[in-house]
């Protein structure tokens, strides 16, 4: 660990100042890249399947891991196996109020999600307390979003903790069209599935909180100190992945369709990508507002006041919020 | 080490006769002969188990927190005794752990009653026809190798999400490798034990009740002891996958959530009272054990 550090920092001091194309020969090292199987971390898939981090720095030994849970991501950057981790607001927010550290490298999209139920429930008030809801995690934004929903509605955050129901998106998406639960508040393609399955929208996140983003990258400001030429290459990838999901998505669609496997469809990926409830940006949106919600219904003890405490510089000059 | 010794005995034998015939040499019980742990006077096994058991535990602790005073493990990852057992008093005063314990056994006990009737009907079904044999063959090959946590979302589709869905993969992982014990339970019994029963005229159900039972009762124990461990780690992987944030979840929840707000000392509460629990159900077998097969002289205590 410490060795592979050493030599980054060898090679960073004598690299030549990297672009989105140039070859940064120089760079020597190592980096593990943590994401998990959603949409949401399309740029940096696309950064894999294509393989630019390897030709960008071909001395540095990139890693990529997929991992399956949102904490598995979290306890991996505290103990330093991972060095680049992605995920979304709430955990972020969390870990940053507990004292890990972690600082906003790029964001990887803004995304509106939306709570689907079945036809039954026409509003926050037709909910009874045998009807089932599912979010994916406890801390995940959309159980703070389901809180906010509660508060706003019912007059009371917590009045739908009852409901909730922990399901990752697929089990979710399937328990939905089984009619075991009532509602999902997961995550594209799932919600769009969820309402071509019979079920509406009854409440989006940007209608209570605005645009926000669903997952960034984290990286730890020692990782990030120690390895900057490295983390320049990173995130020129990220911009040039986000102006081909921008500027290319059918290009882009066929890259993710190949990163799965053919588990997900060209068509199915570029209705995804180009879905009027995302935005492909760097920037981070969102923090400071679920902060000061988190913090005033006591899940986090301490939030940002600005952006500048939780973002790397990267980020500097990129107006989040 | 059996094939060595008699080497050595043989050598012994030849040697005694070609150097006069001390013909004594070969039947004189060696000079040694000590039950374990007779030779020293305040040996560890004459300890009383409880005050062994205490050491050991104390010990483990101490290891425990060793690794915290020399490694200085991120507190947000690793919890050291005296963190973890704060988090175990508080969550037992404030209920939090007392009512995930409770909705646990609960489903963990209705699980492994089904799963361990069912093993015990399967068993018996195999012994009393061919048919049922091979159905029981084939199920226990097949589904014994299967972690029953991979049938969850199965269970999920047909019982809905609540209770039903968890009893049915506890019953699942409990009920073959109880059949397997059992069963091994049955074909071990001394043949002429079985050849005693049958001349005295027992057939099929007095057969199983008066002599298969009794008779592969250590075997039915260890079948027992290792469901009671499947049923535990399916019960706590199910609820990791799925548990109602309501406060009405489980102790795998309660673990689950306890780490996604990164309160980790919670999550050694957790993992402390399984084991705690663990230990009480082992004392428990055990003591069932010393009232039976150690009584009937089958298996050493």
């Amino acid at each position: 660990m410490s060795l592979s550090l050493i030599a980054a920092a060898c090679g960073s001091s004598s690299a030549a100042p990297s672009s989105a194309k140039s070859t940064t020969s120089g760079l020597h090292g190592s980096l593990v890249i943590a994401t998990q199987p959603d949409l949401g971390y399309s740029a940096l898939n696309i950064i894999d399947q294509e393989g630019w981090l390897t030709k960008a720095m071909p001395g540095v030994k990139v890693t990529w891991d997929t991992v399956n849970s949102g904490s598995t991501v979290e306890t991996g950057m505290i103990s330093g196996n991972i060095d680049v981790g992605a995920g979304g607001v709430a955990p972020f927010l969390l870990g940053s109020a507990k004292g890990v550290g972690w600082k906003l490298f790029s964001s990887l999209g803004d995304e509106n999600l939306e709570l689907v139920v079945k036809p039954q429930i026409t509003s926050f008030k037709s909910i009874t307390s045998s009807d089932r809801i599912a979010v994916v995690a406890p801390t995940s934004i959309q159980a703070i979003i389901m809180k906010k929903a509660a508060q706003k509605y019912l007059s009371n955050p917590n009045a739908l903790d009852a409901n909730l129901t922990i399901l990752s998106h697929p089990v979710a998406y399937q328990a939905f069209k089984s009619g075991t639960i009532q509602g999902a508040l997961d995550a594209p393609p799932f919600q769009q599935e969820e309402v071509a399955a019979g079920g509406h929208v009854l409440v989006d996140s940007y209608s209570l909180f605005g645009p926000s983003t669903f997952n960034a990258a984290w990286v730890m400001p020692s990782y990030y100190n120690s390895h900057t030429q490295i983390m320049k290459v990173l995130f020129a990838q990220i911009q040039r992945a986000m102006a081909l999901l921008n500027d290319h998505p059918d290009q882009a669609a066929s890259i993710i369709s190949a990163y799965n496997q053919g588990s997900l469809s060209v068509s199915a990926a570029t209705a995804a990508i180009t879905s009027s409830t995302v935005r492909w940006t760097v920037t981070p949106q969102g923090y400071l507002v679920y902060g000061s919600f988190m913090k005033s219904i006591g899940l986090i003890s301490t939030s940002p006041t600005s952006v500048r405490q939780i973002e790397l510089p990267t980020l500097y000059g990129t107006n989040g919020n | 080490m059996s094939n060595s010794d008699a080497t050595l005995a043989n050598d012994k034998v030849s040697g005694a006769d070609e150097t006069g015939g001390d013909r004594r040499l070969w039947w004189r019980p060696p000079p040694t002969v000590r039950t374990p742990g007779s030779h020293h006077p305040l040996s560890w096994s004459k300890l009383p188990t409880l005050v062994r058991r205490l050491i050991v535990f104390a010990v483990l602790v101490a290891f425990w927190q060793m690794y915290m005073s020399v490694k200085h493990p991120n507190p947000l990852l690793f919890s050291g005794p005296a963190a973890a057992a704060t988090a175990f008093v508080d969550g037992w005063r404030n209920g939090q752990i007392a009512s995930a314990t409770a909705t646990t056994l609960e489903v963990l006990l209705i699980g492994m009653a089904i799963g361990l009737a069912l093993g015990l009907v399967f068993t018996i079904l195999a012994t009393v026809s061919t048919v049922g044999k091979d159905f029981v063959m084939l199920m226990t090959a097949m589904l014994n190798p299967l972690p029953s946590i991979a049938i969850l979302p199965l269970a999920i589709i047909w019982f809905g999400l609540n209770n039903n869905a968890m009893i049915f993969v506890i019953a699942n992982a409990v009920a073959w490798p109880m059949a397997i014990n059992m069963s091994t339970g049955f074909t071990t019994v001394n043949p002429t034990l079985l050849m005693a029963a049958r001349n005295l005229g027992l057939r099929r159900w007095r057969m199983i009740k008066d002599v298969l039972l009794p008779a592969g009762l250590p075997f039915i124990m260890s079948g027992v002891k290792v469901s009671w461990a499947f049923g535990w780690r399916t019960v706590i992987a199910a609820e990791l996958i799925f548990g109602t944030a309501g406060g009405s979840g489980g102790l795998g929840y309660y673990i689950n959530t306890s780490q996604y707000f990164l309160k980790v000392p919670d999550v050694f509460a957790g993992l402390i009272t399984i084991a705690i629990i663990g230990i009480a159900v082992e004392m428990l077998l055990n003591l069932f054990e010393r009232r039976t097969v150690v009584r009937w002289g089958m298996q050493r205590a």
